[in-house]
């Protein structure tokens, strides 16, 4: 099959997203990758049926953590909010450079859950907001968007006491440009 | 048109390899006949929600997913399972993954021999030239500029103008390190979400994947003021 002698092997496909490939191999396959549209068509169908398989499992994962910790956290939290993740994606290019400064929870703080607000001060006019909420291993536990600088996040929100997690905020101009506050690691307890 | 790529089974990195399931090693192992049919019987039971489930992400009815499903085993069991024995002999990445990858790649030839290839959509173009437009926008190139082929319609100086920025742009990606080549290619051509390219090339979050973007676009913008493609901001 001329596939396999003018693209990139199965094999090293499936290696290159199981990160088991070496540093020159890796670079090797990035450069083939780069140049071919048709591997890096295949790369992605691949990474996104992985992605789509495990998603029931991280959810039910999740899910079982989240009920460990339910009576803990049930306990004076707000009704839920609409949800903030059926929106289509806002901010589809990267950020201008600019820089987020954030107020609250700030880096390292461990904060009571029925407590913890995201704030941040305003890039500027008519700015609109992406917060986002990452578990330890980088991923996405919530996310939100506001015109305000202050966003409290809902029930849907589920966070274990003493776990490390991340946020940061994006923010998107009125002409189009944007910034970000960076990762800021926080707690709850 | 591809490039040649090397076969890179016989090197080795002292990497991890794989455990090869057990369904596989059993199948291998077995000398044929009955005890082999039982091992593939086993084996299929194993991975036929995964073969099932590739099937399925190619669209169609019912009978369109069982046909490619039918492809499937009829390829993978084929020349006594050479396709399988590849994945024992190289045995890098995680079965599942492998198996995703060449279930993939097997339904798409099977969707070319039915139905020849399919041909790049106006829409498609129309995309990739929006995408491409975007890259252009961002490094600070009058996008009327980079065009993806040559217009006929334009004047004769101002085509030259666009084919020598273009050139600039191509040169000036050609400098930047492979992986930034293929996070801007993901990005800017095929419009892959921020997300989804961090976990494709294994940044912990997207907010890495957007700083080590601007990195290489802050590069490709130094690259083109060298070569005298100024930023008209």
């Amino acid at each position: 099959m001329s596939q396999e002698t003018s693209h990139l092997s199965s094999e090293a496909l499936a290696a290159f997203l199981s990160r088991r490939v070496g540093a020159p191999e890796a670079a090797a396959i990035e450069a083939h990758l780069a140049g071919c549209p048709s591997c890096r068509a295949e790369l992605t169908a691949a990474h996104r049926t992985g992605a789509r398989r495990e998603r029931p499992k991280r959810v039910a994962t999740r899910m079982a953590a989240a009920a460990a910790v339910l009576a803990v956290v049930a306990i004076g939290l707000r009704s839920p909010r609409a949800d903030p993740t059926s929106a289509g994606p806002v901010f589809r290019g990267p950020e201008s450079g600019g820089v987020v400064s954030t107020v609250a929870p700030s880096a390292g703080a461990r904060v009571a859950r029925d407590e913890l607000r995201f704030a941040w001060a305003g890039a500027g006019p008519d700015y609109l907001y992406r917060v986002l909420v990452l578990d330890s291993a980088g991923a996405e536990l919530w996310r939100a968007e506001s015109s305000d600088t202050v966003v409290t996040p809902g029930a849907d929100l589920r966070l274990v006491p003493e776990v490390a997690y991340t946020w940061y905020v994006d923010a998107l101009g009125p002409s189009g440009d944007s910034a970000s506050s960076g990762p800021i690691s926080f707690g709850v307890r | 048109m591809h490039e040649s790529f090397p076969t890179c089974r016989t090197q080795s990195f002292g990497l991890m390899t794989s455990t090869i399931p057990a369904s596989l090693s059993s199948l291998l192992a077995s000398g044929g006949g009955a005890s082999q049919e039982e091992a593939w019987a086993a084996f299929l039971a194993a991975h036929s929600r995964l073969l099932l489930f590739v099937a399925r992400s190619f669209g169609g009815d019912h009978d369109a997913v069982m046909d490619r499903y039918v492809a499937l085993i009829e390829h993978l069991s084929r020349d006594d399972y050479r396709r399988l024995r590849a994945f024992a002999d190289d045995g890098r990445s995680e079965f599942s993954t492998w198996l995703v990858v060449v279930a993939q790649r097997i339904c798409l030839d099977h969707r070319r021999a039915r139905y020849g290839r399919l041909r790049s959509t106006d829409d498609h173009a129309r995309n990739e030239h929006a995408t491409r437009r975007q890259l252009a926008d961002l490094v600070g190139v009058p996008a009327d500029l980079v065009p993806l082929e040559d217009r006929g319609d334009l004047p004769a100086d101002e085509a030259l103008a666009a084919r020598e920025t273009r050139s600039a742009l191509d040169a000036a990606l050609a400098t930047l390190p492979a992986r930034d080549r293929l996070l801007i290619e993901l990005r800017f051509t095929d419009d892959v979400p921020l997300a989804e390219i961090a976990g494709i090339l294994g940044y912990p979050t997207r907010f890495h994947a957007y700083r080590r973007l601007n990195q290489a676009l802050a590069t490709l913008r130094s690259a083109l003021a060298a070569r005298g493609v100024v930023s008209p901001g």
